[in-house]
């Protein structure tokens, strides 16, 4: 399994500061390149212009939400592999079918924010890299 | 022939020799005398004397000797006079006919019958010669005497046809033999008759056989032993033999079914011993074939070749006794009741339904009895026979008459009772046949009908959903209540007499008849949200709800309107309300979250800090936990929970989730046994509600085992229509308290939960049950104190998709 080379590259999509602070600074000290925004339409911006190696994206966001970012993301010729992670606490399974119904479940999974701490995403989010400590 | 007279030797014969004897002795002395002349005269004489008596003593012996010899003689010749009689007197009276004749073959004597026989005089027949005996044309020697065999001393025995002189054809048996003396008896024997009986007895005998063997019955006869002497053709086929040697000869009791048994050998016993015909009795015999057949048997003891044997005629009732059983069947399976009398009233059958309200164990039971040994009352009883005589007596039938019946277990019931007479073959009046029907229910039914009717009008005018009527045939609207001239803003007089589809609310739905008429076949028609449009145009959003029953013998269409409109609204609005507050509760709560797992990873912090952090982050996730489990509650209960299903491994699931609850079951001092997996690589159920539903099941164990215990244990088995999932602990729920406590209910929570584990929401396990239910399972639990909980979830099998 590969090792984290050439830093890999992480874009969060979140609009609560303090989650996506929170979550740059430790995806920072595990070595993680890392690019953030703050809303759908400069997620999907960020990510068309940077390919980055995974996406973590809220759904509840203003301008334009995750799920619709999702979707676009889905309809580029890059970004219908990108490899996404669903942060979210939206009390969604409606949505996530609906994400789900996009296409490619294998490049993309679900987290409720909630249910994990910070060291289980860490952890989820070297597992869809393939990346061991 | 003639008696020969009895020859006398009279004595005189012995005396004439001994006079000659004494005259010659006497002659001799006197010549003697004078010849010799010797002697003096004294010596002479005394001399004479001497020789005198001497003769006469000797006389006298050789008078006696020889008497007695002739005597004897005398005596045989007697005997044998009186013997030659009796044999002549024996041949006259003789039954048969006698002939003697002399060994050159003339007939020199016949008796009285033979001259009878052939209707000769013995004069006629004397003298002429035996081969020409009985001297008629047509008599014709078959078969001369055998004279070379007579010769040699043998009896010839034969049988001859003769025409006697009245020209009557006779059958004689003749027995010829030579006497010691040379001549020749023959005794003619007439069996004319008995050669005829004979001959009509073979005729019969014929036609007896003829008769048995093409009997429609099976006819057996078998010896006292049992063996089978003799069967016809029909016991073939009745056994399904083809050849006799199939059954002849062999023993009767390897035919019997074993159920049999016993009877037959008590009945072949009975005929053998008493000798009398035994009465019709039913049997069961095996074919060859191994199948069985039930058979009416009538069984005689006769002679058979001279032998006592047991005749048995046996017909196969086997059809009969289906179309009995099936007639049985019939009557049983009527729902009615049915019995049928003699002309006294007195049972001779019933069906088992009508046996059974009598008291009665089996329509069995029922024969011989009358209806005062029934369950029913002395004055009903009498009812009944009246109305039996009645209908006989009349000879006219009698349907549907009402009338009460006190039936067994005391319970009151209105019977329709018909009635009519049965008839024999001349038409007589030989018993009745009565059948009825329990219309208890429909006289109560129509008793309430009146009360039902006010009632339905009360509920009509005052519900709260809107209700049309209409004519099922076409469509017109014959009722409305209040709420839909409410509803709608049409008056009633607007709406009756229409037809459903010409008002404009309605257009669209039915749109024409032919879809109406569509609709109403169904009978049943719902729809859940439907907008349709007041008279004023505004939109009601409403549950169309169409129904067919059944008024009488008319079929009415009840629409129910129920408007939906504000409960959509306060629906939409809730809805609204929960995904934002599951987003808004959730956020704070996963940054407190995450800062402090943050915080919890920085170094140099202190015991205290790091205790203080940790107190924060339990108390964090119990406000996490409550938070989701209500909004799971309020999914469930808004209709909003997704049931997802998918092809999973379900086997792979139970394994992740096991390993993500290691540290948490490290922490309990708990170690999750998997005991029983089989191959689960292709479960078709929603994984996320799965997963929650184990994973709150897994939790609770961990809590509520006892705190000595350390295994908790999940096994699953396929079983044929779903897989049942079970998790097993060591602790107890105490639900022997007075009030029964739901533990799926909301809120709930056991007697002895919230000393464990005062922080739990109680709200877990109706969360996991209606997750369970959503997907098509069932859950439950069992518990005693000595082996411990198990909770059992079942996940259903989708036989189209598996």
């Amino acid at each position: 399994m590969d090792k984290i080379t050439k830093k890999n590259v992480l874009l969060i999509v979140e609009d609560e500061k303090v989650l996506s602070n929170t979550l740059e600074e430790r995806l920072l000290s595990e070595g993680f390149n890392v690019i953030k925004a703050f809303d759908g339409e400069e997620g999907l911006k960020l990510a068309l212009e940077n390919h980055p190696d995974l996406i973590l994206l809220d759904l509840l966001m203003p301008k334009v939400d995750g799920l619709t970012m999702f979707k676009k993301l889905r309809a580029d010729s890059w970004g219908e592999y990108a490899p996404v992670i669903i942060l979210t606490n939206a009390d969604s399974s409606s949505k996530v079918a609906e994400a789900m119904d996009v296409g490619h479940s294998d490049t993309f999974e679900y987290i409720l924010k909630t249910s994990l701490s910070l060291e289980g995403v860490v952890a989820r989010i070297k597992k869809r890299l393939n990346i061991t400590n | 022939m003639e008696n020969t007279n009895k020859k006398k030797y009279y004595n005189k014969s012995a005396l004439r020799i001994a006079l000659i004897y004494i005259l010659i002795s006497a002659l001799w002395i006197i010549f003697s005398d004078r010849l010799l002349l010797t002697n003096p005269d004294t010596i002479l004489f005394l001399s004479t004397l001497k020789g005198w008596v001497y003769t006469i003593v000797i006389g006298i012996f050789f008078y006696f000797l020889i008497n007695r010899e002739l005597n004897r003689r005398n005596q045989i010749e007697n005997n044998l006079i009186d013997i030659k009689n009796k044999y002549y007197v024996l041949i006259d009276l003789a039954a048969d006919g006698i002939m003697l004749g002399s060994h050159d073959g003339i007939i020199t004597d016949v008796n009285r019958y033979l001259c009878d026989m052939v209707g000769l005089k013995k004069e006629d027949i004397i003298g002429k010669e035996i081969k020409h005996f009985p001297f008629t044309k047509e008599s014709i020697d078959k078969n001369p005497l055998r004279f070379d065999l007579l010769n040699k001393g043998e009896i010839v025995d034969s049988e001859r046809e003769i025409i006697n002189s009245l020209g009557s054809k006779l059958i004689v048996e003749m027995r010829t033999r030579m006497m010691p003396d040379g001549t020749y008896q023959s005794i003619y024997r007439d069996i004319t008759n008995r050669k005829n009986v004979e001959e009509k007895l073979e005729e019969s005998e014929k036609k007896y056989h003829e008769l048995i063997e093409n009997s429609p019955d099976a006819i057996i006869v078998y010896d006292t032993e049992g063996k089978i002497l003799f069967i016809n053709k029909e016991t073939l086929f009745l056994m399904n033999a083809t050849k006799k040697e199939e059954l002849i000869g062999k023993s009767v009791m390897q035919f019997v079914h074993p159920d049999s048994k016993a009877l037959v050998i008590e009945r072949m016993s009975k005929s053998l011993k008493e000798k009398i015909d035994l009465p019709i009795a039913e049997e069961k015999f095996i074919k060859i074939d191994g199948s069985s057949i039930k058979a009416e048997v009538k069984s005689m003891p006769i002679k058979f070749n001279g032998k006592l044997a047991v005749q048995v005629i046996i017909r196969d009732i086997t059809d009969r006794e289906k179309a009995s059983n099936f007639l049985k069947l019939v009557v049983n399976s009527i729902p009615d009741f049915i019995f049928w009398k003699d002309r006294n009233s007195i049972f001779l059958g019933s069906n088992e339904a009508f046996a059974k309200v009598a008291g009665l164990q089996s329509s069995e039971d029922i024969i011989g009895k009358t209806d005062y040994d029934l369950n029913w009352k002395k004055e009903e009883s009498d009812a009944f026979i009246a109305d039996d005589r009645r209908v006989m007596e009349s000879n006219t039938a009698k349907y549907h008459i009402i009338e009460p019946q006190l039936q067994a277990g005391g319970k009151q019931a209105w019977l329709e009772t018909s009635k009519v007479p049965l008839h024999d073959d001349e038409g007589q009046v030989v018993g009745i046949l009565g059948s009825y029907m329990d219309i208890t229910e429909r006289i109560n039914i129509e008793e309430k009908l009146e009360e039902s009717e006010e009632k339905f009008r009360r509920l009509f005018e005052s519900a709260k959903d809107s209700i049309l009527l209409l004519d099922v045939d076409t469509g017109e609207i014959t009722d409305s209540n209040p709420f839909i001239q409410d509803l709608l803003e049409y008056s009633a007089k607007e709406l009756i007499g229409k037809k459903i589809f010409e008002i404009s609310p309605f257009r669209d739905i039915i749109e024409n008849k032919e879809k109406f008429n569509e609709l109403i076949k169904k009978n049943y028609i719902r729809y859940d949200n439907l907008d349709i449009l007041s008279k004023t145009g505004k939109i009601k959003y409403v549950e169309f709800v169409l129904n067919v029953y059944t008024v009488g013998d008319k079929k009415v269409v009840q629409c129910n309107i129920r408007d939906l409109t504000e409960k959509r609204e306060l629906e939409e609005s809730k809805v609204g309300f929960l995904s934002i507050a599951s987003h808004q509760l959730r956020t704070p709560l996963s940054m407190t979250k995450w800062v402090l797992d943050a915080l919890l990873k920085e170094k140099g912090l202190t015991v205290f800090q790091k205790s203080k952090l940790n107190d924060l982050v339990y108390s964090n996730e119990r406000l996490i936990n409550l938070v989701e489990d209500l909004l799971n509650v309020s999914m469930i209960e808004t209709g909003k929970l997704i049931v997802n299903k998918k092809l999973i491994d379900l086997g792979k699931l139970i394994n992740d989730l096991v390993a993500s609850l290691k540290s948490l079951a490290d922490k309990k001092k708990k170690n999750i046994k998997i005991i029983n997996l089989p191959n689960l690589k292709e479960v078709y159920c929603d994984p996320i509600l799965i997963n929650e539903s184990l994973e709150n099941l897994l939790t609770n164990a961990f809590v509520y085992a006892k705190e000595d215990s350390k295994d908790i244990t999940i096994s699953v088995e396929d079983r044929e229509d779903d897989y049942l999932i079970s998790i097993h602990n060591e602790g107890y729920i105490d639900d022997s308290s007075s009030e029964k406590i739901n533990l799926f209910d909301k809120f709930s929570r056991g007697a002895n939960s919230s000393v464990i584990e005062p922080t739990g929401s109680g709200l877990g396990l109706f969360i996991t049950k209606k997750m369970v239910e959503a997907s098509g399972g069932t859950i439950w639990f069992t518990s005693n104190i000595e082996s411990g909980t198990n909770f059992y979830l079942t996940i259903v099998k989708n036989k189209l998709k598996e």
